[in-house]
């Protein structure tokens, strides 16, 4: 593969274009602020541009993710904070309380499951990676990732009973 | 939830991420099992709503300094790991003290952009043939969510060209207005005299709201399509005569959302074509087989669906099924209707199970369609599914792209949702618009009866394509206007004439209905309502002083490249709504209550019982019922409220 070809720079921008709103709303969960992850995106980009397409090509999206994952834990480390995934921004004061009364509830039991569960299930249902790319994002095992998925599914199903009961 | 079903194994087979070497074992422990069937759809239920939950806008975009910085990588040769070091590392020492000042830009149009380009660039989609093999190979699956669908052909051809691709696009009035698909407001007919949109004949809305009300929950506001609820309903406008394709069908009244203002209908009548001589048909049925299809309401009504429509095809007629799931397949080779018996077995053997992969299933349907291909005649792929398609967004451009394609050389798309919630119900209204094709919604064995009975030659013969509405309004006599619904058919206005711009194809004897509401000019104010100084003292035209305005209607006959062009005019004046057809009545109160459910706050203070009445006031003429099911689910959905205190 020639570099800098036609082919390869619109691979490349495609990949800018379709991938930076999902790394920027991911990213964000982890920084907490719309710039530091934006700075982060736009880094992966850079380094995603010196490497080898051919190697990448077939796992951009999990390379980008694992990338910009790595990047917020150093700076979360910087300003000595935990690596901790948060739902805060989704949980908006904006949203009219009656509309959002399920969801925000659901986003209130998924804020509270561990940090690890509540990852794997942004990773799998909002981004809507496969148990293979959360691997490759995470490091974790695939049936570790199975395991972490099921539980945190069962955990919520559990609460959300509860509370139509109740 | 039964602690003996805590297995891992049941959630991953559930999402389909179940690794193969375990799969086998797995599906005979769960034939064994019907509970933990039951326990797997419960899940794929769960993940559905999540998704749901979860789903939010990933509108951040870099600022234009950064991409800036990234697109200009791309120009200098690289030096691969070094030019990693020289620019990842400073900025990694900088971060958290650099605040970025990013020039204001209004992305909504980007968004757009991203859609067009996804759907046109050359070289970088996998040809239709790799698609299919998505699913198993590493191919990146983009979380990019498709769901806009106005259509820009000019910034298609400039994102071509890698060197623009990055051109900020400048925000039009239209994008701003329609961005995330909220109801539209009024536009001024001095700035912006003309509006234009395809035409939407598709019903599933209405139809999946009428599911949840049954089951007791309120839809949610955005899986509300107006212009699909007014045009679910039987409106039998006067035929077109002679050999004309539409009869245009115009009324005016009061509006019951703010005094003073106007409604005014306009809808069309299609030719029906039923009594003429019948056209072969070649269907090929592309059926979703995979395990969430299993459910009562899905394979097993479509099944018998299938098996009541065989009736009412020729001997001549042909059917074939492809089915898909984990593996896709043909099940039943294109076959004469009057090898009824082969059809029927074929349909009984029909099991569902496995993960979905519908990308090979698609081209597999196609070739048989095109292998049987009648000139002349009902040339169609019918994709019954609950939406589930199990390949990444690259792989569904590419069906769009197909789909597309095939509708060029008259092989059309109808896609039957089942039993879903609203999931992927953009992707289908999705594929189907882009397919030119229809999108019809079944919850139930009426619905069935309507959609592949009744209605059956509605569904499968196409008498235009790319039919286009355009109105022209009269400055003179009216002020500002809002077209209600049609939110994601709009059309640039200069599509109107183009005939290479696709839009949505119209089914014998069927009737587009749309409304929008007028705000007249008051006597003297015409000429000053303007600010814009040189239009100002523009000489308004001469003439047509009553007209409030024209009503221009652009289609293809089936198998012709152009365009035809009918036009007419609407006069000003109109009743009372009270004194208006029932038609119009019914159509105002069916889109008065989409847009309450819609929180569209040009509603005004229509209420629910102003809304029964006027629905009450036209339903003299009701052959199926379906006006009084109307003011049923409307009475319900109150209850539901009601039940839940939130009415307001």
């Amino acid at each position: 593969m020639n570099h800098n070809s036609d082919e390869e720079v619109r691979w490349f921008q495609l990949q800018v274009r379709e991938l930076e709103g999902p790394l920027i709303r991911y990213t964000k969960k982890l920084t907490r602020d719309t710039p530091t992850a934006k700075d982060i995106v736009q880094e992966s980009f850079l380094k995603l541009w010196a490497q080898d397409y051919a190697q990448v090509e077939h796992y951009v999206r999990p390379w980008l993710y694992q990338v910009c994952r790595h990047h917020a834990f150093d700076v979360l480390k910087r300003r000595g904070r935990q690596n901790d995934l948060s739902l805060e921004s989704m949980i908006a004061p904006e949203d009219a309380p009656e509309d959002r009364y399920q969801k925000k509830e659901i986003l209130h039991e998924i804020e509270k499951l561990k940090p690890l569960h509540r990852e794997v299930l942004i990773l799998k249902f909002q981004d809507g990676l496969t148990y293979k790319e959360i691997h490759q994002v995470t490091e974790l095992g695939i049936s570790h990732i199975g395991v972490l998925i099921h539980e945190a599914m069962r955990i919520l199903r559990k609460k959300m009973s509860r509370e139509n009961e109740s | 939830m039964k602690e003996k079903y805590d297995d891992w194994r049941i959630t991953a087979y559930a999402l389909g991420e179940l690794p193969e070497e375990l799969t086998e074992e797995f599906e005979m422990e769960l034939k064994k099992d019907p509970e933990m069937q039951k326990e797997v759809n419960t899940i794929q239920q769960q993940a559905k709503g999540l998704e749901k939950t979860l789903e939010e806008p990933a509108h951040s975009r870099l600022s234009a300094e950064q991409r800036e910085e990234v697109i200009d990588r791309t120009r200098k040769p690289r030096s691969k790991f070094l030019g990693f070091l020289k620019v990842f590392v400073p900025s990694v020492a900088v971060l958290g003290t650099v605040i970025f000042v990013s020039r204001p830009i209004i992305m909504s149009t980007l968004d757009d952009q991203i859609d067009k380009v996804f759907d046109k660039a050359e070289g970088l989609i996998d040809d239709p043939v790799s698609a299919s093999h998505v699913s198993e190979s590493k191919k990146m699956k983009s979380p990019a969510k498709l769901t806009r669908r106005k259509y820009d052909s000019s910034k298609v051809v400039a994102a071509h060209s890698p060197s623009e691709s990055f051109a900020m696009p400048v925000p039009s009035r239209e994008t701003e207005i329609y961005e995330g698909e909220k109801p539209s407001g009024f536009l001024n007919v001095s700035t912006s005299p003309l509006s234009t949109f395809s035409t939407d004949v598709d019903t599933a809305s209405y139809a999946n709201f009428r599911r949840m009300i049954n089951q007791g929950v309120l839809p949610p506001a955005d899986s509300i399509r107006t212009e699909e609820f007014v045009n679910y309903f039987d409106y039998d406008y006067p035929m077109p005569k002679n050999e004309e394709v539409f009869n245009i069908v115009t009324e005016v009244a009061s509006s019951p959302w703010k005094e003073g203002n106007q409604v005014v209908k306009i809808a069309l009548q299609a030719q029906n074509f039923i009594s003429k001589k019948e056209l072969g048909k070649n269907l090929v049925f592309l059926l979703d087989v995979s395990g969430s299809m299993s459910a009562q309401n899905k394979l097993p009504l479509l099944v018998s669906s299938l098996k009541q429509m065989i009736d009412r095809l020729g001997p001549e007629d042909r059917i074939g099924i492809v089915v898909y799931a984990g593996s896709s397949g043909v099940v039943l080779p294109s076959t004469p209707v009057q090898n009824k018996e082969v059809i029927l077995n074929a349909l009984d053997r029909l099991q569902s199970g496995g993960s979905t992969n519908a990308g090979a299933g698609i081209h597999a349907a196609y070739k048989m369609a095109q292998e049987n291909f009648v000139k002349d005649g009902v040339n169609r792929v019918i994709l019954a599914t609950d939406g589930d398609f199990n390949v990444g967004t690259t792989a569904k451009s590419n069906l769009v792209n197909l789909v597309r394609e095939k509708a060029k050389d008259e092989v059309f798309l109808t896609v039957l949702g089942f039993g879903m919630g609203n999931y992927r119900d953009d992707m289908l209204e999705r594929i189907s618009n882009k397919g030119q094709g229809n999108y019809a919604y079944i919850d139930s064995s009426k619905e069935a009866d309507k959609v592949l009975g009744r209605q059956l030659d509605s569904t499968l013969i196409t008498v235009a394509k790319d039919v286009k509405l355009q109105v022209e309004f009269n400055p003179k006599n009216v002020a500002s206007y809002r077209l209600i619904g049609y939110e994601n058919r709009e059309l640039n206005d200069r599509d109107f004439d183009d005939d290479k711009v696709d839009a949505a194809e119209v089914g014998s004897g069927h009737t587009v209905t749309a409304l929008y509401e007028v705000v007249p000019t008051k006597s003297g104010e015409n000429k000053e309502s303007s600010n814009l100084r040189y239009r100002k003292d523009l000489n308004l035209s001469e003439g047509h002083e009553d007209e409030l305005l024209r009503v221009k209607l652009r289609y293809k006959r089936p198998g012709e490249t152009l365009s035809e062009k009918i036009e007419q005019s609407v006069h000003s004046g109109g009743v009372e709504l009270k004194e208006a057809s029932d038609h119009m009545k019914h159509s105002v109160a069916v889109a008065s209550y989409a847009s309450l459910l819609r929180k569209d706050k040009n509603l005004g203070q229509v209420n629910v019982s102003q809304i029964l009445e006027l629905a009450e006031s036209a339903k003299r003429r009701d052959p199926h019922g379906e006006r009084q099911e109307f003011i049923d689910l409307v009475s319900r959905s109150r209850d539901i409220k009601n039940e839940k205190q939130r009415w307001r």
